[in-house]
């Protein structure tokens, strides 16, 4: 079957120069006659294009396979689909999700890198053990309420348990906090803690961290997901491997450098400065795995197939 | 004759990151074998913070604990700041042996993806061709 064209999504910074060059090697400058019949052709092809030197990211092009009966450049193009147009079947909605697709397999690691360090930060600074220490000033109050402690113990108690909060949260309290601080918000305005003010925080903290440690599953879902959508959009096969490398070394580069970290944790107490080290730690050795790895593999292996030998584009499709 | 080709040091490169694909089931086999003996006398305070005997117990950061005890089982001297210098002696010969191994395996592996990750970075500065940081 002959193909009728390729089609091809724009991203963040292209221009219809650039994709002429990476599809067939023309330039304006060195082919002009070449290059200026082959936009032509493209423009032709793509009318909805209003104008061609402003494209819009996630813009669907469609290319002519063999503009000039000219032999194609041996390139790789980026997310190119050899199938008719697929564009034309879809609804507006529907393509609007496409291109949400294609900006989340190009853009994953803006969203997955920072998006790690804000959620294992969170988790570690929210985390049950913490919260306990707001819970316990609750206790604190009901003992000191009917009589177990006195005053002057009750208050002495509470200013170490809202001290170790703080300390354990460090200079996140601005974030948690930003009006009063944990004292100022506890307060509310009486002398003294009422417990079920503490309860409310606990509450509020225990959400926040349910939020945190649901966006770090979801990232890492994320993360795999845009480089099983990255590895279908690929027609070339070392682009394909190059996505999987770089998918499992940051991957796995993470699992190993947080359970590393367990060991670094028995003799080193568990604080924010802790919590912030081991979010950056693991989010900077999982992205730097990943560009390392790709980069071996197109130096040194490239002529490994991984994705073939562990089947993953029968699951990638 | 070179010991390894550039082909071979990648293989073994990968290899690191495939193996974490048997660490997650011989993590969560240790952690249900860990002996009970061990959790009831080191994972209380005040070996322990409050804040980390809440954090590392029934959530999915519990097979942390398994880590850091594994690893002051099977080296001692490393517990010592927490006063965890006995722990060694509570387990069967054969976990501490498996301690030992698992313990070398993740800091191992952990060692070796930072420095070669960072030897790829140099390298490629280096011989003035860098790691592209975009896809």
């Amino acid at each position: 079957m002959s193909l009728a064209c390729y089609e091809y999504t724009t991203r963040s910074g292209d221009s219809i120069d650039r994709i002429i060059y990476d599809m067939y090697g023309w330039t304006p400058t060195r082919q002009p006659g070449t290059y200026k019949a082959t936009l032509q052709g493209v423009l032709a092809m793509n009318p909805h294009l209003a104008d061609p030197d402003r494209l819009a990211d996630g813009t669907i092009l469609r290319l002519p396979p063999d503009p000039t009966s000219a032999s194609l450049r041996a390139v790789r193009p980026p997310m190119l689909r050899q199938q008719e147009f697929a564009s034309e079947s879809l609804t507006a909605a529907e393509r609007e999700r496409v291109t949400a697709l294609a900006w989340l397999a190009r853009n994953s690691n803006w969203l997955t890198v920072p998006g790690s360090v804000a959620a294992g930060t969170a988790t570690s600074i929210l985390h049950a053990g913490n919260r306990q220490l707001l819970i316990d000033i609750g206790e604190l109050y009901a003992d000191y309420k009917q009589g177990r402690i006195t005053r002057t113990a009750y208050r002495a108690q509470r200013a170490a348990k809202l001290a170790q909060f703080k300390s354990n949260i460090g200079p996140f309290e601005r974030l948690l906090y930003p009006k009063k601080g944990v004292v100022g918000a506890m307060r509310q305005g009486i002398r003294l803690l009422p417990p079920d003010i503490s309860l409310t925080e606990v509450a509020r903290l225990k959400r926040l961290a349910g939020f945190a440690t649901t966006g770090g599953v979801i990232l890492t879902g994320v993360g795999i997901t845009a480089g099983c959508i990255s590895i279908a959009n690929t027609v070339d096969r070392r682009e394909k491997n190059e996505i999987f490398v770089e998918t499992i070394a940051s991957t796995t580069a993470g699992m190993f450098l947080g359970t590393a970290l367990g060991v670094f944790l028995v003799s080193n107490p568990l604080g924010w400065g802790t919590a912030l080290l081991l979010a950056m730690g693991s989010a900077a050795a999982s992205w730097g795995a990943g560009k390392g790895a790709t980069y071996a593999y197109d130096k040194l292996g490239n002529q490994v197939d991984f994705v073939n030998g562990f089947g993953v584009d029968k699951i990638c499709r | 004759m070179p010991l390894m080709t550039g082909h071979d040091f990648f293989l073994m490169y990968m290899g690191v990151f495939f193996s974490a694909f048997l660490l997650f089931p011989c993590l969560v086999l240790m952690h249900f074998l860990m002996p009970r003996i061990v959790l009831d006398r080191y994972w209380k305070q005040p070996y322990f913070r409050t804040a980390e005997l809440v954090l590392f117990t029934d959530t999915v950061y519990a097979l942390l604990r398994t880590v850091m005890l594994m690893w002051v089982i099977a080296f001692p001297r490393f517990g010592r700041k927490r006063g965890i210098t006995e722990a060694g002696r509570l387990v069967p010969w054969w976990y501490r042996a498996a301690a030992g191994l698992f313990s070398v395996w993740i800091v191992g592996a952990a060692a070796v993806i930072v420095v070669t990750t960072v030897g790829i970075f140099i390298y490629g500065y280096a011989v003035g061709d860098p790691v592209p940081l975009a896809r």
